[in-house]
């Protein structure tokens, strides 16, 4: 650990939403319907596949909040669950903005962050990952105003986690009403005390942009990551802002674990060195069909190709 | 008798390989033919609030899903015409939904009851466009929750039971004025539970609500099904056949977490139909005696295997009516 500069985290939400803390009875999901569901339904081996696999951080979405706190009763008792299986830190939760343009939306999203920053605090976190606002169908383009409303948002919600000892990042899908024609200037409008950038690699370039001119330009905001790839680099605005354009019509996967795709890891992480990023960085792999080998490809990309870059 | 094939058979909200996919349209596409293919020209669907985090999905799982990916719900029967499926016969709504979706919309157990009657109006102008007949509603969240945001006053409980009563005559009077029917489902984890499911009918108008057992649900909580199916045989709207052999040791219904026990060595609540341990020949035998000739909504919840389980939907239906007839010719 000491060694490194850089340590993984692994966003769970590859695995959709898991509702058990621990199944006690093999049997009950094997007879009959003889197939695997035993294995993927409890965050007791989920979280044990994280660790299996030398990832010793997750990150959380705010939707499985309410699920945690079902199964274990709380936030606290899921961190001290997941202690015991090998993961050190419950590093960030995502969560969104929808409605941010305007303003009268703000007090409810500040009191639905509030819950969702209660919850990453009580677990230890570190960092809220943030959708700025919906998506781009039925809200963008945005106006001046708007976007001025977006950035006030984060900022508020940046001074909310400092309150708590967390910070805040934005996190840009390809499909938000934050878009390629505002993303930088957007960035710019927020408070950089407050409010940091989580570069996911494949979202922002689907976008349109160049992922290492953008970090090596905004290294200073850009304090987190979710790194994942894609082959769909610079897809069109008819693409991007369809209706829900985040699950394509006919099944085409938009992302890919690194290295399965087109993005330049390589110059990436040849690009954190040079500016000596520190920290955790998350790994997102939403959409993957098979969870268990996008991971371990995921770590076999780390230790073969990036590790030997910087670590 | 009508078999309507339930959408339940699909868990939006589980874990696995592929879990995520279920919210793409394409995997949907596929499913619905699979249902036409079993031979099933009806559907019943659950609905879930409209909340931001479902609607821009591709899966059939609220109103405005459907109008992001259909244009309306008259556009998604379109769709499921051309795919062999006649029409939705029911739709569900649940107030355990709801009370799922207050953590993202921070709307107040105060106000739950008039939002739930949005909710349910919403899905009665989509239920008379999908050319339906029936509106399912399970009228209460958990017991669990409930205890927990009254911190177990038995009193705003007994109250909160009493606003389900009203809310649902409401409702009924809305779905009258539609010409459809509402049915109340029995859930083995809500208000609406084994001894209290006949107390909560004599609340309700029967002039605008029905009542639609649930025997899975009904056997957990250890009532009498049998009984039950034959006292509402006669006037029931629409019946729902469900299985398990779940056996609720620890009492998980009174929990925060019912339909995923966490604790015991039984976590499982819901088999495929005829996989569990539920009477269906009786059950049959009873609908068929009171000349039962509305929908039976098929409904093999959270199904591990979905493919296999709409086929297992039509063996267990098939099989029902040989054996019947079979039970018949012997007498």
């Amino acid at each position: 650990m000491v060694d490194r500069n850089i340590q993984y985290t692994y966003m769970t939400n590859l695995w959709g939403n898991i509702n058990y803390k621990q199944l006690n009875n093999f049997d009950e999901w094997y007879m009959g319907d003889f197939g695997s569901a035993y294995y993927y339904q409890d965050w007791d081996k989920i979280l044990r596949y994280f660790a299996g696999a030398g990832f010793k951080g997750i990150e959380l979405m705010v939707f499985s909040v309410p699920s945690i706190v079902n199964a274990f009763g709380s936030m606290k008792n899921f961190k001290e669950f997941a202690e015991k299986r090998g993961i050190e830190r419950i590093t960030g939760m995502f969560s969104h903005h929808v409605g941010s343009q305007d303003k009268r939306n703000h007090p409810a999203i500040f009191a639905y962050e509030q819950q969702a920053i209660d919850a990453l605090a009580e677990c230890g976190g570190i960092n809220l990952i943030v959708q700025p606002a919906g998506q781009y169908y039925g809200t963008g383009p945005l106006d001046e105003e708007g976007l001025k409303n977006v950035a006030e948002c984060m900022n508020t919600v940046g001074r909310m986690c400092a309150e708590k000892g967390l910070e805040v990042s934005i996190h840009n899908e390809f499909w938000c009403a934050v878009n390629k024609y505002d993303h930088e200037k957007f960035l710019e409008m927020t408070d950089p005390d407050y409010v940091y950038y989580c570069l996911d690699t494949a979202q922002v370039a689907i976008m349109g942009k160049d992922i290492l001119n953008f970090y090596d330009t905004y290294h200073d905001r850009v304090k987190y990551f979710h790194i994942k790839d894609t082959t769909y680099i610079n897809a069109p605005d008819e693409k991007r802002f369809g209706a829900g354009a985040e699950f394509d019509e006919k099944g085409a996967r938009w992302f890919w674990e690194p290295g399965g795709g087109l993005l330049d890891f390589k110059k990436l992480w040849k690009l954190l060195k040079k500016h000596e990023h520190k920290g955790w960085i998350g790994i997102e792999s939403d959409g993957t069909p098979d969870p268990l080998s996008t991971i371990l490809l995921t770590k076999n990309y780390i230790d073969t190709v990036l590790d030997p870059i910087y670590k | 008798m009508k078999a309507v094939a339930s959408f339940g058979i699909v868990n939006a909200d589980t874990s696995g390989p592929g879990a995520f996919l279920r919210a793409a349209k394409w995997y949907w596409d596929e499913l619905t033919d699979m249902f036409a293919a079993a031979g099933f020209n009806s559907v019943m669907i659950p609905m879930v609030p409209n909340t931001e985090n479902v609607s821009r999905n591709g899966a059939p799982i609220c109103t405005a899903s459907i109008c992001t990916r259909f244009g309306s719900p008259e556009g998604y029967l379109e769709y499921l015409n051309e795919k062999g499926i006649k029409n939705v016969e029911v739709i569900g709504v649940s107030a355990q939904s709801l009370f799922n979706s207050l953590f993202e919309t921070g709307i107040s157990i105060e106000k739950f009851y008039d939002v739930f009657y949005d909710y349910a109006a919403d899905n009665i102008e989509a239920l008379l466009q999908f050319q339906g007949s029936t509106l399912l509603v399970s009228p209460t969240p958990g017991i669990g929750f409930l205890k927990q945001v009254f911190q177990n006053d038995e009193v705003r409980m007994r109250r909160f039971f009493e606003e389900a009563a009203v809310s649902m005559n409401k409702i009924g009077q809305k779905c009258k004025a539609s010409q459809i029917n509402l049915a109340i489902r029995n859930e083995y984890w809500t208000q609406m539970r084994g001894e209290h499911i006949e107390a909560f009918m004599e609340l309700v108008d029967p002039e605008l609500v029905s009542y639609a057992p649930d025997p899975a649900h009904l056997k957990i909580a250890h009532a009498d099904y049998e009984h039950l199916f034959r006292k509402y045989a006669g006037k029931a709207k629409v019946v729902c056949f469900t299985d398990t052999k779940f056996e609720d040791e620890t009492d998980a219904y009174q929990t925060i977490s019912p339909e995923f026990p966490q604790d015991g060595r039984q976590q499982r609540v819901y088999y495929d139909l005829g996989y569990g341990n539920v009477d269906f020949a009786l059950l049959y035998s009873i609908l068929k005696e009171a000349d039962f000739d509305g929908p039976v909504v098929l409904e093999s919840k959270y199904s591990l295997d979905i493919p296999k389980g709409i086929l297992r939907l039509r063996t267990f239906w098939n099989r029902l009516e040989k054996q019947y007839l079979k039970n018949r010719e012997v007498k």
